[in-house]
């Protein structure tokens, strides 16, 4: 009888790609641990070699990310690094990935089980030299622009492991040009071209109809295709190092120490938050204004105002165990500020391995013991099919800089400040398109604002700039860069003045940028929006949040003569104040603007993150440096600091009057309790103001569109404001 | 690896240099931060009650008696900690032009609709210390930022005992029935 013969049927099943999934699965929820992994035998025994193993994988998989960088034509890939790398298990856990674009790891690692659990072993099939692309979140991803390559690497006719890769793509043929979402994208098919679980290559080589498909149905191709050679080279790269990993560890020594590199992450997690964090119910909200009404561009159905809401409450139990709960968010809406359910995890993610985790093997083990849940139907878990979701990174946002706050309080509780974050911050982008300096047709983003600064930090202030959690855009590479890309120039790239989180340690700083349209007669530009009428929740300990910012827009105006003449341009969004012609300054960013052309100039302001501790307990020192740096105006340091300072004309800094600091800074504080009321006497007049609803009408709309998907939001709303049960909004 | 006591107390105190409070960031952790912290604390306070928790710059959780009070570094006590203690903080508004202006000054606009979003200071009522911000529509509730398992922590994680007799359930909404009536 032949071996084939003998086998059981479930044997069998076994051995194909779903089994040994379904079998990992089973073992988990038994066992509670990855693979069933009890012992980490092979750490015990010779952790050098242990070591030595994952180090030899995590650096070609940083390896193939610099060299897929130089194969991109894209400046988001060479010069911004905007791109990752990874190894998984034949299941689909990553057991290394590069830095990078690395909140995907995980969303690309269930783009794997996805397909195994759609029978694509089947039907295309799994081929060495096979690679499978996907950008939909329905399936598995983040949003358009970041587009997954993954492919299997074979020993013999076993599928061993799976090599993947992501790059942003600068432009994916959406409504407005570009990559990232606009503001005005509103519908799912307005997001650029899904790329929906697909085999896009064979033997290493993209298929002829997919790359025709790109060719057609975008407006710079060469951005896409040159990227997703980018990604075939690394997964190539990549492949080819394992097979020699193999050789010289072995094939059992490969497929045990990649299961007890994911168990290890399951258990690092659990250590790291009994070792760093407070054991208890952590809770914040955040708000964001998304307002379409009257927008240029924006369909009917969703020419609406809206404010988006998210509550976090997250819970950490006697056991170490993580849960994190978005219940009474905002209902999924037609705007852009919508996650899948996947991309709110790989959200998760990103900010544990850096917040929390700090740990060179942190993969999707470190996830394991996590319980997120984000109701369905509400902008953290999309269930509408045609809900855009392209710019799930702003829900994301909202979510997990509520968790960093989160972290910041257990590590101050437990000690470890210098670990302290006031919060993150957004990302926004500038899209643009229309006709480049060659004359082509284009589309493509510049990223360089979401290199801004950092939230305060427990012992020093925050980072000033070029800083980022949620991807590598804090290095932007070179200007001249992108210049040579795209038909702008950078004019004014500054820190904004009066524009931190002010606390006892400030926040990072604000960018302000300014671009001129240069050798285009037709170029127009859009944003996703962020924050222009609220102040994001991000602050500790007495910290003010930072402000908020807008797009500016100046067009027809004296910049060529000003330029001609040698007359002073403007370098910061106030400066624009400089030009005649027409200018629009405070453009709430869900914008698109009209065409512009050569000498007409674009601005944005950033928001940064959140300071920390009373500003009246900052170090007068710390002020008067901020003064000279001009990161403060003189009024901010009396108003805000209470630091009276002046100018030292000979040594051209500004220094501290001491006697009148403390001074102002005993009046401020009677000040503060002369217009303070107790919060019983607040309570009670709000009280009456919710009772009979006199709030701005799109705060009530909020409420009652939260209310009406969350019971237990209705029952917390009530229960402060002590309203009857049968009160509504 | 354990620093020395000195050491912490110039990393919480803001005097370690930049390069040396990131030598401490790229570090392990040592294992007994926690103590060393509490004693330094300690030392700080005016008053006698035992530091159980820090929950801010100057505001920490302390054993006064059997149960555990919410205490302000400047001596202001605000109450059992598992009512939320900005219930009993003076609270201002910022919602306006010209008070979000004092704030965010030189920006102009400083908000792009005005109304929607409130800043809520919330000050300690014994020395006028800012403890915390929100930014929140108006309308909104109070948020009890942190509410630690104080048992959990103690008996479960550090191994040690904790003579609280209160169980460490949310006690804010009765606080605030009171306060409907009356």
């Amino acid at each position: 009888m032949s071996p084939e013969a003998g086998k059981t049927a479930k044997a069998k099943q076994r051995e194909t790609l779903k089994g040994k999934l379904e079998h990992a699965q089973e073992l988990f929820k038994k066992t509670g641990h990855c693979y069933g992994v009890k012992k980490l035998s092979l750490k015990e025994k010779d952790p050098i070699k242990y070591e030595l193993f994952h180090s030899r994988v995590l650096s070609t998989v940083l390896a193939a990310r610099d060299m897929a960088k130089m194969v991109s034509s894209s400046v988001m890939a060479r010069e911004e690094g905007e791109l990752c790398f990874a190894v998984f298990t034949p299941e689909g856990d990553s057991i290394a990935f590069s830095t990078g674009l690395m909140i995907h790891i995980g969303l690309m690692g269930g783009f794997i089980r996805w397909m195994i659990e759609h029978d694509y072993e089947e039907d295309p099939g799994f081929n060495e030299g096979d690679h499978f692309a996907n950008n939909d979140a329905m399936i598995s991803a983040i949003h358009t622009p970041d587009v997954y390559f993954v492919t299997p690497v074979y020993v013999g006719d076993d599928l061993v492991a799976w090599v993947g890769g992501v790059t942003h793509v600068l432009e994916v043929g959406g409504l407005t040009p570009g990559s990232a979402s606009s503001g005005i994208i509103t519908e799912r098919c307005q997001e650029g071209l899904h790329v929906t679980g697909e085999h896009v290559a064979r033997n290493d080589r993209l298929k002829r109809d997919y790359e025709m498909r790109i060719q057609l149905n975008t407006r710079y191709a060469p951005f896409w295709l040159l990227d997703d050679r980018a990604r075939i080279a690394g997964n190539v790269y990549i492949r080819g190092q394992v097979k020699k990993i193999i050789e010289e560890f072995g094939m059992d020594y490969f497929r045990e120490a990649s299961k007890e590199f994911v168990e290890e992450s399951r258990r690092h997690h659990t250590l790291r938050i009994k070792e760093k964090m407070i054991p208890g119910r952590y809770r914040s909200a955040t708000f964001m204004d998304v307002f379409l009404k009257g927008k240029l561009g924006v369909l009917p159905t969703a020419q609406k105002d809206n404010i988006i809401h998210i509550p976090v409450e997250m819970k950490i139990d006697s056991s170490g165990r993580l849960a994190l709960d978005l219940e009474g968010a905002s209902p999924e809406g037609r705007h852009n500020w919508n996650s899948r359910a996947c991309s709110l995890f790989g959200g998760l993610s990103i900010t544990l391995a850096q917040m929390l985790h700090f740990d060179g093997k942190a993969n999707d083990g470190s996830l394991k013991d996590i319980d997120l849940h984000a109701p369905l139907g509400t902008v953290g878990n999309a269930k509408d099919f045609w809900t855009a979701d392209d710019w799930s990174w702003g829900i994301i946002h909202m979510t997990y800089n509520q968790v960093i706050k989160y972290l910041g309080r257990a590590y101050f509780s437990r000690g470890y400040v210098e670990e302290v974050f006031a919060g993150g911050n957004h990302m926004v982008t500038l899209e643009m398109g229309g006709k480049n300096q060659h004359g082509q047709l284009f589309g493509g983003c510049v990223a360089d604002m979401v290199g801004s600064g950092s939230g305060a930090r427990g012992v020093m202030d925050g980072i000033t700039t070029a800083w980022q959690i949620w991807n590598p855009e804090g290095d932007q590479g070179n200007a001249e860069m992108w210049e040579l890309v795209f038909p702008f120039l950078y004019l004014g790239r500054r820190i904004g003045k009066d524009a931190c989180g002010a606390g006892r340690y400030r926040s990072g700083g604000t960018y302000e940028m300014v671009w001129m349209v240069n050798d285009s007669d037709f170029c127009y530009f859009s944003q996703i929006g962020t924050h222009s009428a609220f102040f994001p929740n991000i602050s500790l300990f007495g910290g003010y949040p930072p402000p908020v910012g807008f797009l500016h827009l100046a067009k027809d105006t004296d910049m060529k003569e000003r330029i001609d003449n040698k007359l002073p341009l403007p370098y910061t969004e106030n400066e624009l104040a400089l030009l005649s012609g027409t200018v629009k300054t405070g453009l709430d960013r869900a914008y698109v603007s009209e065409p512009l052309k050569t000498y007409d100039l674009v601005a944005t302001t950033y928001c940064t993150g959140g300071g920390l501790g009373d500003p009246l307990d900052r170090d007068p020192q710390m002020v008067s440096r901020d003064l000279t740096e001009g990161f403060i105006s003189s009024q901010s340091a009396e108003q805000v600091y209470g630091v009276k300072a002046f100018f030292d004309e000979s040594d051209k800094e500004w220094k501290v009057d001491a006697e009148g600091t403390k001074s102002c800074r005993t009046n401020k504080k009677s000040e503060r309790l002369a217009r303070g009321i107790p919060v019983k006497e607040w309570w009670k007049t709000q009280r009456e103001r919710v009772q009979s609803k006199r709030l701005p009408e799109l705060v009530l709309e909020t409420y009652k569109e939260c209310m009406a998907l969350s019971p237990h939001f209705t029952s917390e709303f009530r229960k402060f404001w002590a309203l009857d049960e049968t009160w509504t909004m | 690896m354990p620093y020395d006591k000195s050491v912490i107390k110039d990393l919480i105190e803001g005097r370690l240099s930049d390069s040396a409070a990131r030598r401490i960031m790229s570090e392990p952790k040592d294992e007994d931060r926690f103590d060393k912290y509490l004693e330094i604390l300690q030392e700080r306070v005016g008053w006698p009650e035992r530091i159980l928790l820090p929950i801010g710059e100057r505001l920490y959780i302390v054993q006064k008696g059997t149960e555990a009070i919410v205490k302000c570094e400047c001596g202001n006590e605000f109450g059992d900690y598992r009512v939320n203690w900005k219930l009993n903080a003076l609270i201002n508004i910022r919602d306006n032009e010209d008070t979000l202006g004092e704030i965010y000054g030189r920006r102009k606009p400083v908000s792009s609709r005005i109304g929607l979003c409130e800043i809520r200071e919330y000050y300690c009522p014994g020395c006028g210390t800012q403890l915390e911000v929100e930014s929140l529509t108006p309308g909104y509730p109070i948020i009890f930022d942190f509410l630690p398992d104080l048992k959990a922590f103690y008996t479960g994680w550090l191994g040690r005992t904790l003579p609280l007799e209160q169980p460490g359930d949310d006690k804010t909404y009765e606080t605030i029935q009171e306060w409907k009536k009356g």
